[in-house]
């Protein structure tokens, strides 16, 4: 099992080696100079030497491939260099961007699992009737309605209509719970349906009319003998909504006012801030890979026929 | 007795119901405390995003928008936008660019420092003169006597101490905690800063001036505008900066929650012409058709429909009432289709083929840029212009672009369109601020190359920035504003548009004119 893990440990490596050169690439060659941008944004003018010096303090004045090798070379030593638009360390600015997103993108994981598993089971246990037509009904919504209009609708209805609490205190436990409900909701509809197909295919195999056949009581083949079949790939399909949920973080941090990383993403983008851009597409990749490794792992703990078919592939 | 299983099912029972009491715990509290913060005499503001810069040079913390008044800038400017005294007293200009100011006694920082010339010196050093546009020459600054200090315009400006009006020359203590704590002269002193989510302010006892009537100030950062909309309509915050159109369209004509404050109109949005562009953007280098695009806009009917209907027709780019310039010049633009026609006609271009005019085999068609902040800033402005501008005979292309670095890259830098929509101000008691900046042919920013009138206007600027009398100043400012519109029409006036905040009721506001000189802690609740 170590050496598979290992050995998906190298991909990932090699895969975030290649992240850095498109989120290098990504963010350079978009439209719009930051030192500019800043001084636009400040409304004053300033003479060609100040912008000169600017270019050379962020390193804007060297050509591309020499660029990305110095910040490459920064990017090993986690030196990030410093926020063209706040001025402050990118590390400090990311160090306090994170814990919102991962609290926030952990608690929505979790909902979907929760929210994936339940209808997923229901849909395949009742598939006809009022319940079946009520969760294809909002898969459908789940996926047609966008998520900004979706998080203004519920802040709405959740805070000015009702009063639940606060939505611009982040540290409210209603706003996050309301903010992880909604960035669940989508991806957790989308993988109940796959949820339902997986344990729909089972549900016809020999194994499983054999366990029939003896007696099991039908919670225990589904939970215990299919369960265990259908786990690997939904382990990996909710690892893979990780990635979703990164991205689904800046709507809805940008309307319930969490400082995390999508908002910080996004007034990068705005402000063309390239260390500030470059570093979050980074820390994203390494995010995203994390959770693809842990999942590799878990799959593999619970399934021993994948760390063989790792070993031997 | 009860059983082994009976055992574990209680047990699992109360484990779910200590679960459920204790969300139903953490929800009430985070409700209550909500509660607790309207209650207080805290005045909430909700800005937008954070863009405070901590860098030297650039340093913005806690003085550009939303300025929290931490610190202060020499002087201020009054209502018709001439420079007062603040923490200078009085000052006097020497010619050649050379200025003696004497500082207000009795001024102290929140840590106690008083302002001496000694401590003004390093400041200024630090701070104002690291702004190119304030054009304060560091090596300048002298001490004359311990309340008096003499310094020197690099560019042998007389109007330098108008610049010093612009909140980036407000004065800090340079004592090497400003990235984190800065500490300024100002009526409120910084208590809390979490970058991106909240500013606190608390009100400073020993502050020179007049006590201002909040305790505390807290200003959250929602960078959103509908979320800040609905915060303030919850109750969450009691008044909203960074008023964006859209949010107009979510006001109810008897909306009861939120109340409308506004400036008097100082902003403009015109549309520039490019006057220099390079085929197929050089249709506009012929005044003819300029000044025929200028009279076939309506402007009335788009003040009704833009901004909630607060917005003004406009005669030029500076209101009326700044610095006195007034109403007579420029005289701007009626809406004369008849006349704007016959001076296409004259121009060569003629009626074709489903009402579009051509020259040579060439359609009368232009590119609007649209916009700069962004183009949500200005929707449905292009399209009603499109119309206006059909009814004349020209073919309008609209581009709208949200990113402002993509509407300067892509277009306004290289001149790739016939008009770019912008909406901007006068944002400085220097009355050449706008039209040097934007109308000199040396102007610092490349878009503006292609609108610049030429030499005539360069001269005057030039001179209105060597004159030391202010009514000899404005008096050109005036004649320069006339010849850019009235005469080379090289931006076409559409609007004035008032700075907006949007309050809960029972709020009451100061009189504002820049959003940057919002005085958010001499706001206050009705009594």
């Amino acid at each position: 099992m170590i050496r598979y893990l290992l050995r998906r440990l190298l991909w990932s490596a090699a895969t975030l080696a290649g992240m850095s050169v498109v989120a290098f690439l990504l963010v350079a060659l978009a439209p719009g100079d930051p030192i500019l941008a800043e001084l636009r944004f400040l409304g004053v003018p300033a003479k060609p030497d100040t912008i000169a010096a600017l270019r050379e303090q962020f390193d804007l004045d060297a050509p591309l491939p020499e660029r990305y090798l110095r910040w490459a070379a920064r990017l090993v030593t986690m030196n990030l260099g410093n926020s063209i638009a706040s001025g402050r360390p990118v590390s400090s600015e990311l160090v306090q961007a994170l814990p919102p997103t991962l609290i926030l993108a952990v608690v929505s994981l979790a909902l979907i699992v929760l929210l994936s598993s339940v209808t997923g089971v229901l849909a395949s246990l009742y598939p006809r009737g009022a319940l079946a037509r009520l969760l294809r009904g909002l898969t459908v919504a789940s996926v047609s309605v966008p998520l900004y209009w979706l998080a203004l609708a519920a802040v709405f209805l959740g805070s000015v209509t009702f009063g639940i609490g606060s939505f611009v205190d982040p540290s409210s436990f209603g706003g996050l719970a309301l903010a992880a409900t909604l960035l669940s909701f989508g991806p957790g509809m989308s993988v109940s349906r796959i949820v339902q197909q997986r344990i729909d295919a089972e549900r016809v195999e020999d194994y499983v009319r054999l366990a029939a056949a003896t007696g099991q009581s039908p919670a225990r083949i589904l939970f215990e003998d299919i369960g265990r079949v259908v786990a690997p790939s939904l382990i990996t399909i909710w690892a893979n909504s990780f990635g979703y949920l990164l991205g689904g973080a800046v709507v809805i941090e940008r309307i319930f006012d969490r400082p995390g990383l999508g908002n910080l993403a996004l007034q990068a983008v705005a402000a063309r801030d390239y260390p500030v851009l470059q570093a979050y597409l980074m820390l994203a990749g390494l995010l995203f890979v994390c959770a693809n490794w842990a999942a590799d792992a878990l799959s593999a703990w619970v399934d021993p026929r994948l760390r063989r078919r790792g070993i031997h592939a | 007795v009860p059983d082994k299983p009976q055992r574990r099912i209680q047990r699992r029972r109360a484990f779910l119901q200590s679960g459920a009491l204790s969300l139903g715990a953490a929800a009430l509290l985070s409700c209550s405390r909500s509660t607790d913060s309207r209650g207080a005499s805290v005045l909430r503001v909700g800005a937008g995003a954070d863009r405070y810069n901590t860098s030297p040079g650039r340093f913005t913390f806690t003085s550009s928008r939303p300025n929290v008044h931490v610190a202060e800038p020499p002087v201020r400017p009054d209502d018709a936008f001439h420079a007062q005294p603040w923490l200078f007293e009085r000052w006097s200009y020497e010619g050649r660019g050379n200025y003696v100011a004497h500082l207000r006694p009795g001024v102290l920082f929140h840590d106690g420092t008083a302002l001496t010339s000694d401590v003004f010196i390093s400041s200024a050093k630090r701070f104002i003169a690291a702004r190119d546009f304030i054009a304060l020459d560091p090596d300048s600054l002298r001490r004359v006597d311990a309340g008096t200090v003499a310094f020197r315009s690099n560019s042998g400006s007389a109007s330098m101490i108008k610049n010093m009006t612009h909140p980036a020359a407000s004065l800090f203590l340079a004592n090497g905690q400003e990235e984190s704590m800065p500490v300024g002269t100002g009526p409120y002193k910084l208590v809390r800063y979490e970058p991106r989510r909240l500013l606190e302010v608390e009100r400073f006892d020993r502050y020179w001036g007049p006590t201002p009537p909040s305790q505390r100030v807290s200003i959250r950062f929602l960078a959103d505008p509908q979320a800040r909309l609905m915060a303030l309509r919850a109750g969450e915050i009691d008044l909203i900066s960074d008023v964006v159109p859209e949010l107009f369209q979510g006001l109810a004509p008897d909306e009861r929650s939120v109340v409308v404050r506004k400036s008097r109109p100082m902003r403009y949005v015109a549309l520039l012409c490019n006057r220099r562009g390079s085929p197929p953007f050089d249709t506009l280098s012929d005044i003819r058709v300029r000044r025929a695009l200028a009279l076939a806009i309506d402007r009335d009917a788009i003040a009704s429909v833009m901004y909630g209907g607060h917005a003004v027709p406009a005669r030029g780019v500076l209101p009326g009432w700044m610095f006195g310039l007034g109403d007579e010049s420029p005289r701007g633009f009626d809406t004369d289709r008849r006349k704007a026609a016959s001076l296409l006609d004259d121009a060569g271009w003629r009626l074709g083929e489903g009402g579009i005019r051509s020259k040579q085999g060439r359609a009368l068609q232009l590119r609007l840029v649209s916009a700069f902040p962004n183009a949500s800033a200005v929707k449905p402005m292009p399209e009603m212009l499109e119309q206006m501008f059909r009814a004349i005979g020209a073919k309008v292309e609209i581009v709208e672009v949200e990113d402002d670095q993509l509407y300067y890259t892509g277009y306004a830098d290289g001149g790739q369109g016939d008009m770019f929509l912008e909406m901007g101000g006068n944002a400085v008691a220097d009355p050449t601020f706008l039209l040097y900046n934007t109308y000199h042919s040396k102007t610092p920013w490349p878009a503006y190359r292609f609108s610049a009138p030429g030499a005539d206007v360069d001269d005057l600027l030039d001179a209105a920035r060597q004159q030391s009398d202010d009514q000899a100043i404005i008096s050109i400012v005036r004649e320069a504003h006339r010849r850019i519109i009235d005469e080379h029409v090289s931006s076409i006036p559409i609007l004035m548009v008032p700075v907006f905040l949007l309050t809960r009721p029972d709020i009451v506001l100061q009189p504002f004119e820049n959003l940057d000189w919002v005085d958010f802690g001499a706001a206050r609740r009705k009594a």
